[in-house]
């Protein structure tokens, strides 16, 4: 039966590009470029040396190399990646060690330009605390669900019962002011960092070093279910909503 | 563990080596070994050297062919290249065009 999926097993080694369409599972080694149209899945013992590029791309295992992918772009738990990031969605999970410089634009009207994003999150991001905005420092692939982009939402409602939301919400809006301009060539291993599920890698981990510091909160901690748009094996993005302001501090300080 | 399968559509174009069962259904260019069976399915199309345990071509191959059992050529399947195996078998309605050498 011939289908367009294909899987490179564990005890197969490919030195050379693989190109084409359908759906690519990598559980070996490749020393090339993989270039598909369809998802790529690269397993959790797989190594690839070389770029790697497909509509959804998710990484458990080891990549040196650029990642790019059209749609959404995870790196799970499992994952060590040493390479360039970009994706309209970039989802980092907690435990990934990724270096290299994190970008999601290419053109996704549902995931816009990043500065474009910060900027608009100073300002948008405080009134509503919404889903989206909470979400928008991390362009996890959390915004291709709004369900895993609303229990964020709700987490840090949940944490700050009352006044939580003007609080939490300047503050992760100072963070990213602060911070968002040196997004670029990043390097940070989310591990160091804490909880970092962002695309907006620097702006984030920023944040998390800041809140830890000040021993952040545990429900920011809480897990976020992966997308479901793509049946995504299980390590999720956690979430960074980090806050700064004298509130923020208080409440803390109260527990 | 299915081995490894290279899909319709998909090209890979390199050296490529496994211990698992290969199974093409798209296109392989460069070198392909494993130390299992290596399938060329109906669609697939390989250009290359090959060597495995067991070889079957249901579909297009072009190199040199060599297993340490068997290679069957399947109907409808096409190869060109030289054989080496200690056993072979062709199809009715395979094609072939090459030398064969089986180890006497």
């Amino acid at each position: 039966m011939a289908d367009s999926s294909s899987i490179v097993s564990a005890n197969t080694t490919l030195r050379g590009n693989v190109t084409g369409s359908g759906s690519l599972r990598v559980e070996g080694r490749i020393r090339g470029d993989v270039s598909v149209s369809g998802d790529v899945v690269i397993g959790r013992l797989a190594q690839i040396a070389g770029n790697v590029s497909g509509a959804t791309v998710i990484v458990q295992g080891s990549v040196a190399g650029d990642l790019a992918a059209s749609i959404a772009l995870s790196v799970e738990a499992t994952a060590r990646v040493v390479g360039d990031l970009s994706a309209p969605q970039i989802g980092i999970g907690d435990g990934a060690l990724v270096r290299g410089r994190i970008e999601t634009s290419a053109g996704d009207s549902a995931a816009p330009a990043l500065t474009a994003r910060t900027a608009r999150g100073v300002t948008a991001r405080r009134p509503a605390a919404t889903p989206a905005a909470m979400a928008t420092n991390a362009a996890t692939r959390g915004s291709s669900t709004s369900s895993s982009t609303a229990s964020r939402g709700t987490a840090s409602a949940v944490d700050n019962p009352s006044r939580s939301r003007g609080g939490a919400g300047r503050g992760a809006a100072d963070a990213a002011t602060t911070s968002s301009p040196s997004v670029r060539n990043t390097t940070f291993t989310s591990r160091d960092h804490g909880k970092v599920a962002s695309g907006a890698g620097q702006g984030s981990a920023a944040a998390s070093e800041a809140s830890s510091s000040r021993s952040s909160s545990s429900l920011q901690e809480d897990a976020v279910a992966p997308a479901t748009k793509t049946r995504k094996p299980p390590p999720p993005p956690t979430v960074v909503a980090p806050r700064k302001g004298a509130r923020g501090r208080k409440k803390i300080a109260k527990r | 563990m299915a081995g490894t399968v290279i899909g319709e559509g998909l090209s890979i174009e390199g050296e490529f080596t496994s211990d698992d069962e290969v199974v093409v259904h798209g296109t392989v260019r460069g070198t392909l070994s494993s130390g299992s069976m290596v399938s060329v399915g109906g669609g697939g199309t390989v250009e290359a050297d090959v060597t495995a345990q067991a070889i079957s071509v249901a579909g297009h191959l072009t190199g040199n062919v060599t297993a340490s059992d068997r290679i069957d050529i399947q109907a409808g399947g096409r190869l060109i290249g030289d054989v080496k195996a200690a056993r072979l078998t062709i199809a009715d309605g395979a094609s072939f065009k090459g030398n064969v050498d089986m180890e006497v």
